[in-house]
């Protein structure tokens, strides 16, 4: 599996300079301006997720999911390699918020467990998705779930900002403490079907 | 394991395609050229091989370890040669990377190029390099020397030559340039359709095999049994037997000359009966 881990993370690095320069000025101009200290890890979230669907383009353009199935055990070792690096980009996602928090002397807690456990939602729903329909057929999928997301997101903000008396993240409770359980039980049960996918898959 | 590869009625059925219950063997030391027009099945029949497809019937038995060099390079043109060269002992547990670096340099592979800066006949290289050295005691090859000049493919052959050379390993190539095959291979296996049509030691059926000019006379008296394929002209026919000694007893007169596996392909596959 670490074969397969290290080639997605040198994959990853391809485009990571780009993505790296976008968050760090956003992050400088929550240290050193007015911005809001989420703002540069909604850019973190928001790139790693389209870095990880990029894989499966890369994947499919080289038939590489094809060559990996005929090395041994190579059909799971490659789903269990991205499912560590779903894990390891939320991980990231995570420590950067709480060291903004930090560096802004504000409390990011709650949200970078909000960011960490959406992120891993939205992963366990891309993963299966792509490892389904391929990297470019998944993206037509993918524009249907994220419009779904937001709508609910939406619904969920109005709805919070007409009952809580102008605290909406007060609102919640204690669901940014458990939105990364829920993510993190969520990538198990997504885990288990992207294997399934994976095993029966004609490649 | 007395046989690199052992199917025995393997079968997949796409509905519209079906490769036909297919019983090959290679047995290990050898070299086995698997020919084959377009759409014959050759490629299904590597990936049922190799499990990229699920077969719907028949076993496979294989060598314990398994190399695959695919028609295309698997590996991503973004990523440089030595981070191929970095990732690839992760995936393969046998995984040598002295002899992978010697590949590297007897193929002249620059480790600092990216795989997209690479000629087709280097990204081969690089493919078969990968195979190679995670020491499998089978290699499968699939159209891997299409679109390769003389000169490249010529080289890659003498590596597939020494990599069999001790006896233990062996080696299952599909291609369309029987020629090459023909300076390779000990065994050919011909799929026509699906099927498995011919199948044998490669200097017992170039021997066996022959390809006779004749007149409509003679070819009309050809027995069809040994009768593969044959050619009508205004002046003359020309017809392909599967048996030239049988020949030589039905018609004394007609001289066949030897056949090459390109005749054996062309007329299997495109001549009338």
């Amino acid at each position: 599996m670490t074969g397969f881990l290290k080639r997605d993370l040198s994959l990853q690095a391809v485009n990571a300079k780009f993505y790296l320069c976008f968050v760090l000025a956003f992050a400088g101009l929550a240290v050193f301006g007015d911005f809001s200290a989420s703002f540069a890890s909604l850019y973190l979230v928001i790139f790693s997720g389209t870095s990880i669907m990029s894989l499966f383009s890369y994947d499919e353009a080289n038939h590489w999911e094809a060559y990996a199935a005929a090395a041994p055990n190579g059909r799971r070792a490659m789903v269990d390699a991205r499912y560590l690096l779903a894990v390891g980009i939320g991980a990231v996602v995570l420590l950067f918020q709480l060291l903004l928090g930090i560096l802004t002397k504000s409390d990011q807690l709650e949200t970078a467990l909000l960011y960490t456990g959406a992120f891993f939602l939205y992963a366990a729903v891309i993963l299966p998705i792509s490892y389904r329909f391929g990297g470019t057929k998944s993206r037509m999928v993918m524009i249907v779930v994220v419009a779904a997301f937001s709508a609910l997101i939406a619904i969920g903000a109005t709805s919070l900002h007409v009952f809580s008396d102008g605290d909406p993240l007060a609102a919640l409770g204690h669901l940014p403490a458990l939105l990364p359980l829920v993510g993190s039980a969520a990538l198990l049960i997504s885990h288990r079907i992207s294997r399934h996918i994976m095993d029966k898959k004609e490649l | 394991m007395e046989y690199a590869i052992q199917t025995k009625s393997l079968t997949k059925d796409y509905g519209s395609f079906v490769l036909d219950s297919i019983d090959l063997t290679l047995p290990a030391g050898t070299i086995l050229g698997l020919i084959g027009e377009n759409g014959a099945g050759k490629s299904t029949l590597i990936k049922c091989l190799l499990g990229i497809i699920h077969p719907t019937g028949g076993t496979v038995e294989l060598a314990d370890t398994v190399g695959y060099v695919p028609d295309e390079c698997p590996f991503a043109d973004v990523l440089k040669v030595s981070q191929v060269a970095a990732f690839l002992p992760g995936v393969y547990p046998n995984w040598d990377t002295t002899l992978f670096d010697h590949y590297l340099q007897k193929f002249d592979l620059p480790t600092g190029k990216r795989v997209k800066e690479l000629s087709r006949g280097m990204k081969m290289k690089l493919t078969i390099a990968a195979a190679l050295a995670h020491r499998p005691r089978l290699l499968i090859l699939d159209e891997a020397t299409s679109g390769l000049d003389p000169v490249v493919r010529d080289e890659i052959l003498d590596v597939f030559l020494d990599f069999v050379s001790d006896e233990e390993h062996a080696i299952l190539i599909s291609s369309h340039i029987t020629s090459d095959l023909e300076k390779l291979c000990d065994y050919v296996a011909y799929l026509h359709k699906g099927k498995l049509t011919v199948q044998g030691p490669k200097d017992e059926l170039l021997a066996r095999y022959g390809k006779v000019s004749c007149t409509h006379g003679q070819l009309s008296a050809i027995p069809r049994d040994i009768l593969v394929g044959k050619r009508e002209g205004s002046f003359g026919c020309q017809a392909l037997v599967s048996d030239r000694a049988e020949l030589k007893r039905a018609l004394p007169d007609a001289e066949a000359e030897p056949a090459t596996l390109e005749d054996i392909m062309i007329y299997t596959t495109k001549g009338e009966r």
